[in-house]
């Protein structure tokens, strides 16, 4: 049937290029190889279009070569074939090999000075990715970028399974070399946004207090890696809030948090009230079992933020070990805290700190989070618990989403549904019949979480 | 105003009422009744748009009315996503290539954000996890590089040690 004609037509071709650029930029970099092979125009748009590293999305995976079924190319040379390394068979390898990614290297050289969100993923247990990831960021450092940058937003984040990993030393280096570029005199070449907490390592003060010397004009800022143990002192806290005027959107361990920083917030309110600016309107905390040593929560400092941030929302989100009573304490309706999403993360009953929430936060809950690990689920499916949820519902009428890993009564999720329709549109909310956990914990990683 | 009609008319002569909250989805239409203040009783021609085109426009815009509206926020900050297309808009999007091609098109014209975004990210998806020869194969293109060529572009992009 077909012509000669029509077997020569090739339609995407005929697309112009600007709808070319449009659809390779839904891919990653690492994706984006093939396309330079493919033909060659193709190969010129990559090669010519600033526009598509405006944000680079760059996913670091584990590969191994495949030894049989190299194939030659057309003059003769034989090509080594990667394939991604599959979870349930990890490579023990200790040896490094970046050649995999000589691409995502080569259009980071190109174009590393159009470059203005950079989001990175990377699977941090293997040691040649790991390698990569420094090499990456210090691409961008001081010396590599002598002719400026305009990197506005950047994302970190490890990927892969085992949390408790890491001999990382070499990481943080390279990071410190990405923050140390000093764009303190360029608003256009300060970091805008930083999001650092799909880390599982454990930043430190000099890292963070580099970031913000050289980013003064930082709006989001996200600090709560995924280490067990945070390690940023309040008075680097103090030292973030001091340098960054603009700061919108914090997120920090209550750990690092001090009266200090409360009061220093107050203070700042009261300076920007003449020019009618408080730019704070997000604070996100996570309090974990560091609380088992924390002091009094002093309810007038708490209160005097409110005043003063009359516009603030609040993220708490409480950790797998922190103890009750602690919960309960910045629930206390007297703190006046305007929460506006809550995450629990539980191995114990929580019913009373639900209902607790549902009276204290009543007039500002919107996102709520009960996460569970398997092993906890059971313990935490309790007539009292489905009535909690049931209370919480009823009492924060602007829910608008709803996370719940555990298994719920019908006659529960029914209710809720009532109370709130909305929910029940796609993302709004995860009510089921059967447990379904966030994570898992293996027994021998315990020991780390609680110890 | 609900219900409210206003007169597209497509490349090949077809007339086709829309009601205006759906016209409007698209920005150009949008501008073109707002600040050129055109008369809702004249025939908006569409010069780029066909009729089998923009009766699928019309059906995808239709379905999406109710959507809450894309946040502003610039398309250079936003990741985009290739995994979320919804399961209605993939099975509106089961459609030949070439068609597929010309709802780019029309997006791109009409100025609907949403809709191009679907679209393009079929095609991304298209592409994904395939070899050049295969991508070749889906799209029908024919591989215009020398092996030199190929070769050359296969060093550029090789792993380079900082110095």
């Amino acid at each position: 049937m077909a012509s000669s004609d029509e077997i020569e037509h090739c339609p995407i071709n005929d697309l112009p290029e600007l709808a070319l650029v449009q659809i390779f930029s839904y891919l990653s970099i690492d994706e984006r190889a093939v396309l330079e092979e493919t033909c060659k125009l193709w190969y010129n748009i990559l090669r010519n279009s600033p526009s598509l590293a405006f944000t680079c999305v760059i996913q670091l995976h584990a590969f191994v070569e495949e030894p049989i079924n190299s194939t030659p190319n057309r003059l003769g040379r034989v090509l080594p074939r990667w394939v991604r390394q599959t979870r349930d068979q990890p490579k023990y390898m200790t040896n490094t090999d970046p050649r995999p990614y000589g691409y995502i290297q080569q259009y980071l050289k190109r174009f590393h000075k159009d470059v203005k969100n950079l989001y990175i993923d990377v699977e941090q247990h293997d040691v040649s990715c790991r390698y990569v990831l420094c090499q990456l960021l210090t691409l961008f450092g001081p010396e590599q970028c002598s002719e400026g940058r305009q990197i506005h937003s950047f994302r970190l984040r490890f990927i892969s399974h085992n949390p408790l990993l890491m001999k990382s030393q070499n990481i943080i280096q390279a990071l410190r070399t990405f923050f140390q570029y000093d764009a303190s005199k360029n608003r256009r070449e300060s970091l805008i946004s930083c999001d650092l907490s799909g880390l599982t390592i454990s930043l430190d003060d000099d890292t963070i207090l580099t970031l913000t010397k050289n980013n003064p004009y930082l709006r989001k800022l996200n600090l709560q890696d995924q280490s067990l143990v945070c390690i940023l002192t309040p008075f680097c806290i103090l030292q973030i809030i001091d340098t960054l005027k603009e700061l919108e959107d914090l997120w920090i361990d209550m750990v690092s948090l001090s009266d200090e920083f409360i009061l220093l917030l107050v203070e700042k309110a009261d300076d920007q009230q003449l020019i009618r600016k408080s730019p704070l309107n997000h604070l996100g905390i996570r309090i974990r079992r560091e609380e088992k040593f924390s002091d009094e929560i002093d309810t007038k400092l708490w209160q005097m933020l409110h005043e003063k941030y009359p516009d603030l929302k609040m993220t708490l989100n409480f950790g797998l070990t922190t103890p009750l009573n602690r919960i309960r304490a910045y629930m206390n309706a007297n703190l006046q805290l305007p929460v506006h999403t809550l995450v629990i993360n539980t191995p114990i009953p929580v019913a009373d700190e639900l209902c607790l929430a549902a009276n204290s936060f009543s007039d500002t809950l919107e996102h709520v989070h009960i996460c569970t690990s398997g092993q906890w689920a059971a313990m935490t499916r309790t007539t009292a618990f489905n009535q909690a949820v049931i209370y919480l519902a009823y009492r924060c009428v602007h829910l608008r989403t709803l996370y719940i890993d555990v298994a719920l009564h019908e006659d529960t999720i029914e209710e809720i549904y009532q109370l709130h329709p909305h929910l029940k549109e796609p993302g709004a909310s995860k009510l089921l019949l059967i447990d379904s956990p966030t994570h898992t914990i293996l027994p021998q990683d315990m020991g780390d979480l609680f110890g | 105003m609900a219900g409210h009609k206003i007169k597209l008319q497509s490349n090949d002569g077809d007339i086709f009422d829309v009601e205006v909250e759906i016209a409007k989805l698209s920005i150009t239409i949008k501008t073109m009744l707002e600040d050129l203040s055109m008369n809702e009783e004249e025939i908006i021609p569409l010069p780029n748009i066909n009729s089998a085109i923009f009766k699928k426009v019309i059906q995808w815009t239709t379905h999406h009315k109710d959507d809450p509206p894309l946040p502003p926020e610039d398309d250079e900050n936003r990741e985009k996503n290739t995994n979320d297309i919804s399961s209605w808009d993939q099975e509106f999007l089961k459609v030949d290539q070439g068609t597929l091609f010309e709802l780019i098109l029309a997006a791109n014209y009409l100025d609907i954000k949403g809709l191009l975004d679907v679209t393009c990210t079929s095609v991304a998806n298209m592409i994904k996890g395939k070899t050049s020869e295969e991508i070749r194969q889906t799209f029908n293109i024919k591989n215009d590089f020398t092996p030199q060529e190929e070769e050359q572009i296969k060093k550029e992009n090789e792993w380079c040690e900082n110095k």
